[in-house]
């Protein structure tokens, strides 16, 4: 369950940042239909949610609830770096 | 011209920042280490075991009790708490006398000793994690009050920092996966904005319920209004803010009727708790006919309301077996001091706290860097200027060689030494003193590039310091899993190697012709 909500968390980070028009531009990707990119921003707030979910069944709702901000804060690093990294290199 | 509402928010950011920055700093990385207080707390004191000894809690809390017997046999209260917890595989046990006259304290006497034998141990004299902890509302060589004013008034700086911040940051949504790596001011602006809203959550929390911590001392008339300017009245007051409303309690009854057996005591909470599930017990007016043994679960979730068993100490009746109803200012209150110091934390969450507290210190030290960026084309030579960038430097640099001073010292100093938590701090101070005066002397860019070296070694060498003078280095801790203990080491090569990083990256020189932001825009 721990390992579902970094590892959910970080998927819908990196939906919400690939229905950006800037970060696929980065990653060498048209950009989205509108459909597309609902699509990627629905599946991100899925994600996250069920992030939270997981993180709700492995602590318990109350120190969940704080593990999923820390999960959030950390995860997010990952699309921050991956695009960074890409950026530079293309 | 009239100011826009962003402009002055801009100004706020801008110059309270840049004021309470160094204190902040200081405050948030003693902070973010006082989240592994206790295992520092351990690897300061290497005479620890490596492996906690099984030993059933019962046994381990009668052997407390023993020891405090024979020391204190008439106290106001003993207190034992058994092996088991995050820094121990000892028994700590303490006692308080009744105290002289009304309102004063009593006599107390503690110590560490080994759950199997009940014989006291002694570690060498140290501040511990315990010590940065303090200093992170308390600073340091001043007293207490003195500190906790100045960081009372930079954390509300803080948070009208953070309040402003966001309010400033006008592409918080566009901007959130955006950072452009270089040199530049803009690589500073992106990563000062990252560590914020990435962080923002951990950012309000800390620094509201830190404002929360003292309002006893930065409230006190408004306290006083309702409970009464004596200090017996501002204790009640206290109380019911950090405890939850206590059991009551009967005095002293001056009738000796000796203390019940623990063991069906002990059995009775594990029931209901589990095994090992007691992790503090507690005796008041132990001999009297009016004993109470309190047993005390620790805390689980973020509420600060501690369950907790009382029984009769001369009956073994339970009194009292449940959580108390708070009202709920207290119980809002205490979630909030609850979800600061983060003591409900196993070791996940504790990582996220720790890397949380550590992106609120980069976020302060990028703001401070920032400063210098954006003006160091048009201040270059100003004295005002240089003393920013001087400061900067010896703060972002110097306080992290001075903990690892502090760290240094704890291995060095003779351990038969007298005052030697004392001088351990005092080497922290010491080392940050003289990289203060280094970053004051040398010319900036090289000066910077000259104190991370010096960070990365004084972390990187940790881990070989630690092999030279102890048994508890990484070839002992890691084999054995002692986690806990390998992770500080570890950590310490962690902050080696990023010091060293950051070194290497620095240019030797600062970038000379076009300001920073021309350059950025060319990028664009």
């Amino acid at each position: 369950m721990t390992v579902l909500a970094f590892a959910a968390a970080l998927a819908g980070w990196f939906c919400l940042a690939l229905a950006m028009a800037r970060h696929r531009r980065q990653l060498g990707r048209p950009p989205a239909s509108a459909g597309l990119e609902a699509g990627l921003r629905l599946a991100g707030v899925l994600c996250l949610a069920l992030s939270f979910w997981a993180a709700g069944r492995a602590w318990g709702w109350d120190a969940g609830a704080v593990a999923w901000f820390g999960i959030l804060t950390v995860t997010a690093a990952g699309p921050v770096l991956v695009l960074a990294f890409r950026a530079a290199r293309t | 011209m009239k100011e826009g509402f962003r402009q002055s928010m801009t100004w706020l950011h801008t110059w309270g920042g840049l004021l309470t920055g160094w204190v902040l700093f200081f405050v948030f990385l003693t902070g973010t280490a006082g989240y592994v207080d206790a295992e520092l707390d351990r690897w300061m004191r290497p005479e620890k075991p490596l492996m906690a000894p099984q030993v059933a809690q019962a046994d381990a809390l009668d052997r407390g009790l023993a020891w405090l017997e024979a020391e204190m046999p008439t106290a106001a209260r003993w207190f034992v708490i058994p092996p088991g917890n995050r820094e121990q595989a000892d028994l700590r046990a303490f006692a308080e006398a009744y105290p002289k006259k009304e309102g004063a304290r009593g006599q107390r006497v503690s110590a560490y000793l080994n759950p199997e034998t009940g014989v006291p141990v002694v570690y060498r004299e140290t501040g511990g994690g315990r010590l940065l902890y303090r200093m992170h509302y308390q600073l340091h060589y001043m007293p207490k009050l003195a500190g906790e004013w100045i960081v009372g008034f930079c954390t509300m700086v803080m948070f009208a920092a953070i309040v402003t911040g966001v309010i400033i940051h006008a592409r918080i949504f566009k901007d959130f996966f955006t950072f452009r790596p270089g040199n530049g001011q803009r690589a500073w602006l992106d990563a000062h904005n990252l560590l914020g809203v990435l962080a923002l959550p951990f950012h309000l929390m800390i620094t509201y319920s830190g404002l929360l911590f003292l309002c006893y001392v930065y409230m006190a008339p408004v306290i006083a209004t309702d409970y009464g300017w004596e200090r017996k009245e501002i204790r009640t007051f206290v109380e019911g803010m950090f405890n939850s409303g206590p059991h009551e309690i009967p005095e002293r009854a001056g009738r000796a009727v000796p203390l019940v057996p623990l063991a069906p005591l002990v059995a009775e909470a594990e029931r209901r708790w589990g095994e090992g599930g007691v992790r503090q017990m507690e005796v008041r007016h132990p001999g009297d006919a009016n004993a109470r043994v309190i047993f005390y679960l620790g805390e689980r979730i973020p509420d600060r309301a501690r369950q907790r068993m009382v029984f009769d100490g001369t009956t073994g009746a339970v009194l009292d077996d449940g959580r108390q109803d708070r009202p709920v200012p207290q119980a809002v209150a205490q979630t909030f001091l609850s979800l600061h110091e983060g003591l409900f934390a196993g070791p996940v969450l504790r990582w996220l706290y720790f890397l949380a507290g550590l992106a609120g210190t980069a976020m302060i030290a990028s703001g401070l860097v920032l400063w210098t960026r954006k003006r160091q084309a048009r201040l270059r030579g100003a004295r005002g200027f240089a003393l920013v960038e001087r400061l900067n430097l010896a703060t972002i640099c110097g306080l992290p060689v001075g903990i690892a001073a502090y760290l240094w010292a704890n291995r060095l100093l003779p351990l038969d030494m007298t005052g030697r938590a004392a001088a351990e701090a005092d080497a922290l101070f010491l080392a940050w003193a003289v990289l203060a005066l280094h970053a004051g002397l040398r010319p900036a860019a090289r000066a910077w590039a000259e104190q991370c070296w010096v960070a990365a070694a004084a972390f990187g060498l940790i881990p070989l310091l630690n092999a030279l003078t102890t048994e508890r280095h990484l070839g002992a801790s890691l084999p054995a899993g002692q986690w806990e203990l390998a992770a500080i080491d570890l950590g310490c090569l962690a902050f080696g190697a990023g010091f060293a990083l950051v070194a290497w990256r620095l240019p030797r020189r600062r970038p000379v012709s076009l300001p920073a932001r021309a350059v950025g825009e060319a990028a664009e």
